[in-house]
């Protein structure tokens, strides 16, 4: 087995004092898809703002390709952060740069690469995006999943060796949602790159991931191949992926304080 | 004719055969180095004018894409795509070039035989 890429040992995350994240041990495996998926209020988007060193954890470990991130000064964190790569849901492009200057600000940021390097290797990453052609257009020139694409290949743009993905198909149509999961894969394939991807979207999770994780309200729940997941008895797991409209989850939504906050004092 | 870059010991071996050139890389070339690997290569093309460059990446086994820039860099140099040869490619860097569809910039073969004969 690999080596793991990111080890998350028992973790916790506070917040108001109470826990979002309790108690979560996971490993990332290098060169694997992991897909954490869960519903809206889970902590998988906590969890990925941990591993990517965004916001620090309360109790526990995260070690990231062989370092523990509360122990790195604020200097090696901008390192770790520099060899990972980020999409976020947006595309989080700047939107007075055109797409090859959005591309090109890490290579100009955080290396002495000369402009003709650069030139060139963002041509790279625009065609592997498919992109190339769209190089001079501004943001707001582009659709929801051109500035997905591009967003990737800025994400990619240091060749990072860990990829995270923050609801990567969000708001997407399918067949560009499909094309996206494609492009995750063959980074993921012919790059060797380890891929995390945080996503609520079963379709895509199955397409794309060697492994999954589901958390529920901040607590770990199951992790396994996509076969072990459907294979799963668990009724909160065989709700969540295949989309059941009854079960725990559902169940929950129905219980708890509706009738006496319309009826109050009433009864 | 047999000669050593002083450059830099990403480049283990230079000889001409020919109007050809062939050259040896080998380690991992990233961000880091590729600046590095960028001089001595133009250095090379620079002195020796080679109407053909192969180059041996039998011994690298990673390259990430600022090196894979410099090496289309290398063909702007040569002249035309198709006059640098890349050979005895290892799977992760073959992946590389694939997924950024550079196939037809450069000549790809198994050996560097290969490549001087085409």
């Amino acid at each position: 087995m690999p080596d793991p890429a990111i080890r998350v040992i028992d973790v916790t995350k506070l917040y108001d004092g109470r826990a979002v994240l309790d108690r979560i041990c996971l490993d990332v495996l290098q060169g694997e898809t992991l897909a954490i998926l869960g519903g809206s209020g889970s902590g998988k988007s906590t969890m990925l703002r941990l591993m990517i060193g965004n916001i620090p954890y309360d109790g526990g470990d995260i070690v990231g390709l062989g370092r523990s991130l509360a122990s790195m000064t604020e200097s090696e964190l901008a390192d770790y952060r520099r060899s990972i790569g980020v999409l976020f849901q947006s595309g989080a492009l700047f939107n007075s740069m055109t797409v090859a200057d959005n591309v090109a600000l890490p290579l100009r940021e955080h290396t002495d690469l000369p402009e003709e390097t650069i030139d060139i290797m963002v041509k790279i990453k625009l065609e592997l995006v498919g992109l190339r052609e769209h190089a001079d257009k501004m943001p707001a020139q582009l659709s929801g999943g051109m500035k997905k694409r591009a967003g990737l290949a800025r994400a990619i743009a240091l060749d990072p060796k860990i990829l995270f993905y923050d609801e990567p198909s969000a708001g997407l149509d399918p067949v560009t949602s499909a094309e996206i999961d494609q492009l995750i894969i063959d980074l993921n394939h012919k790059l060797g790159v380890t891929s995390v991807v945080v996503t609520h979207e079963m379709d895509s999770a199955f397409r794309i991931a060697d492994r999954m994780v589901l958390l529920d309200r901040g607590k770990f729940i199951i992790s396994g191949t996509p076969q072990q997941l459907k294979d799963s008895t668990d009724p909160l797991v065989r709700q969540f992926v295949y989309g059941l409209t009854e079960g725990p989850l559902t169940d929950r939504r129905r219980s708890g304080t509706y009738e006496s906050d319309l009826l109050g004092d009433y009864i | 004719m047999s000669e050593r870059t002083i450059r830099t010991n990403l480049i283990s071996s230079v000889r001409k055969n020919g109007d050809a050139l062939v050259a040896s890389i080998i380690g991992e070339v990233d961000l880091g180095n590729s600046p590095v690997l960028r001089a001595a290569l133009m250095d090379l093309i620079a002195r020796h004018a080679p109407k053909k460059l192969i180059l041996n990446l039998r011994h690298v086994q990673y390259m990430d894409s600022s090196a894979i820039a410099v090496l289309v860099e290398a063909v702007r140099k040569v002249g035309k795509p198709g006059q640098v040869a890349l050979t005895d490619l290892q799977p992760r860097v073959k992946g590389l070039l694939e997924i950024a569809r550079l196939d037809t910039i450069f000549q790809i073969t198994g050996t560097e035989q290969e490549a001087l004969e085409k």
